[in-house]
């Protein structure tokens, strides 16, 4: 994994680590282009939103990087490999964790099992029968359930929990599966003002304790303040913005597709 | 069982099963020899119910062929212990090496199938009419095929011998298939609780998300799909031994759907309650069939739907949870329609 030279790149004006890189990325459905070459550069440690109006292929990309849909055209790179085409699990196994819209969390298991299962991916240890958990391992997933303040709930059902929980018991899964990089698709999608405020704060959290990069798809403004960070702005499938909160939310063109429209 | 007996086991599953292990076992002593040879078969049944929900209740796959794997089980046990197989003789043909050899050829079965099924992402309906119609075709064989026997399988199993003696009379029998379902109920409970279990349930449950967590969810849905399927080719392999007897209809549609309604009365989320289906099934059908001659099965029939109705869970299914249940949201969901 680690025979290849990095990759330097220019990004916002520091030298960084490119970790993941899609090289004029493209996805046509029929006769619509859903992405339309997207190049994007994301650094290591590096925590990124994307924003754009609905339709604007934020989660068709998401979709193109995990593999599951294969693209039209172009490639994508995660540390330097060409990753483009491969199946679903090995691309989750290289280190792309993502989280879905729709809360991905397994309703008929328990919220400690929930954390239990991306857990055990990667190449912790062999998956054999009759594995059992050893005392570190226990303590790990009720470190994670601590962090997203479900530790009381490790025995429920995650059907019985509230969907602001549900959505930070997949964050936690993610993270549980230790990832290089996170894609969240829409983390606060559906919650209070003050769930939305918490998400930030721990995926901002994550981010510095954990140096794992994060691509998060939003639409709230106020999570997106509240994140900071460089911003990429896409529109009608392609790149149409990159920048900082403030240029992109004082950037005319951008309210005039995006932000304008939002009351 | 009063509310508050029953409160007390479910707080105790290790009492309970206790409690339940401590029954059979007891058992012999009690009833008369009659009823020893009937729970010797049951058990014997019970084992195949446990194979079944490891497959439909922990790993979702609803498979309407498991008794291919009980047959091919039975089958393989009385034409090697017989000397029937060419090239399969001597110390080869004994009972254990016979009962080895099925479990093997089951297992192996099963994994060529679950590799066409579960790498082909047949699921739902498709895959339950696919193993439906392995299991016709596999009645079919059995029956037209002269040299096992054809329509009137095969008769005179050699039994099964232990420290040089060999085991005919019913109690031992009884007290060997019983140590049987024990270490075959010991070693699934280990399955399911193991981090293997743990990812077999969640591929159940969201198999795309399993699969976005790096877990190959074909290879599991096999593995579970084989040992479901070789812990059922066991139970035909003592069936056999145990009745001396083989036939077709072991193999075919009818005893997989037999089985189907075992599991599904009984629990199919917990092995000990799928086990426990198949003993009341075949206890009530033994009573009942006496009283009602062929009516019976229309009080199956009708006790399958109360059930489904009112214990969507299995009789025994909540009972024998081994972990606090989704009892609100499951509760919730029933009492809202």
């Amino acid at each position: 994994m680690d025979d290849r030279p990095d990759r330097f790149v220019h990004e916002t004006g520091r030298h960084r680590v490119a970790l993941l890189e899609t090289q004029g990325i493209t996805k046509k459905f029929g006769g619509l282009t859903a992405v339309d070459h997207v190049s994007l550069k994301l650094a290591d440690a590096e925590l990124r939103c994307i924003i754009g109006p609905n339709g604007c292929g934020k989660t068709t990309l998401f979709n193109l990087i995990t593999g599951h849909y294969k693209p039209s055209g172009g490639r994508i790179l995660f540390q330097g490999r060409d990753i483009t085409g491969q199946a679903v699990h090995r691309i989750s196994r290289m280190g792309i964790g993502r989280k879905f819209q729709v809360p991905g969390v397994f309703d008929e298991l328990t919220v400690y099992e929930n954390i239990r299962v991306p857990f055990f991916s990667g190449q912790r240890q062999p998956m054999l029968m009759f594995g059992r958990m050893d005392a570190a391992a226990h303590d790990e997933i009720m470190a994670n359930l601590a962090g997203i303040d479900l530790a009381s709930k490790a025995g429920e059902p995650a059907s019985n929990l509230s969907h602001g929980q549900r959505q930070w018991l997949e964050i936690g899964m993610v993270l549980a599966s230790r990832p290089r990089l996170m894609l969240l698709d829409e983390p606060t999608a559906g919650m209070t003002v003050a769930e939305t405020r918490k998400t930030a704060r721990l995926i901002r959290r994550i981010s510095a304790q954990t140096g794992i990069s994060i691509l998060v798809i939003e639409h709230d403004i106020g999570f997106i303040r509240e994140i900071g960070g460089h911003i990429t702005v896409m529109y009608k499938g392609a790149i149409f913005r990159e920048g900082s909160y403030r240029q992109i939310q004082e950037d005319p063109a951008v309210r005039e597709i995006y932000l304008g429209r939002r009351r | 069982m009063s509310n508050a007996a029953a409160r007390t086991l479910r707080a105790h599953p290790l009492a309970l099963q206790l409690v339940i292990l401590a029954g059979f076992a007891l058992f012999p002593l009690a009833g008369d020899d009659y009823l020893v040879v009937e729970l010797t078969q049951y058990l014997v049944y019970g084992i195949f119910a446990m194979g079944l929900s490891l497959v439909w209740g922990y790993a979702g796959i609803l498979c309407f062929g498991h008794a291919v794997f009980f047959g091919l089980g039975a089958y393989v046990m009385a034409l090697v212990s017989k000397g029937m197989v060419p090239g399969i003789g001597g110390a080869l043909a004994s009972g254990w090496a016979a009962m080895a050899l099925a479990v093997a050829v089951v297992a192996l079965f099963a994994v060529l199938l679950g590799y066409f099924l579960f790498y082909g992402r047949l699921s739902g309906p498709y895959l339950g009419i696919v193993t439906l119609a392995i299991s016709v075709i596999a009645e079919r064989v059995a029956i037209k095929w002269y040299y096992i026997g054809g329509y009137n399988g095969l008769t005179g199993i050699p039994p099964l011998s232990l420290g040089g003696r060999e085991i005919i009379d019913i109690v031992p029998m009884y007290y060997l298939i019983a140590s049987f379902a024990v270490g075959v109920y010991l070693l699934c409970r280990r399955i399911v609780a193991s981090p293997f279990g743990t990812i077999v349930a969640a591929v159940r449950d969201n198999e795309d998300r399993a699969e976005f967590f790096g877990y190959n969810t074909a290879y599991y849905k096999i593995v579970i799909f084989a040992v479901g399927a070789a812990v059922a080719g066991l139970a035909g392999a003592l069936f056999a031994v145990v009745t001396e007897f083989v036939s077709p209809t072991m193999i075919g549609f009818g005893m997989s759907t037999e089985v189907l309604i075992w599991v599904a009365l009984g629990g199919k989320e917990v092995l000990l309650a799928s086990f426990l289906g198949a003993l009341l099934v075949r206890a009530m059908e033994s009573f009942l069939s006496d009283v009602l001659t062929y009516y019976w099965f229309l009080i199956l029939g009708l006790f399958f739907v109360a059930c489904v109705m009112f214990f969507p869970r299995g009789v025994f299914g909540r009972l024998l949870a081994a972990r606090p249940m989704a009892t609100g949201a499951k509760a919730g969901g029933a009492g809202e329609t």
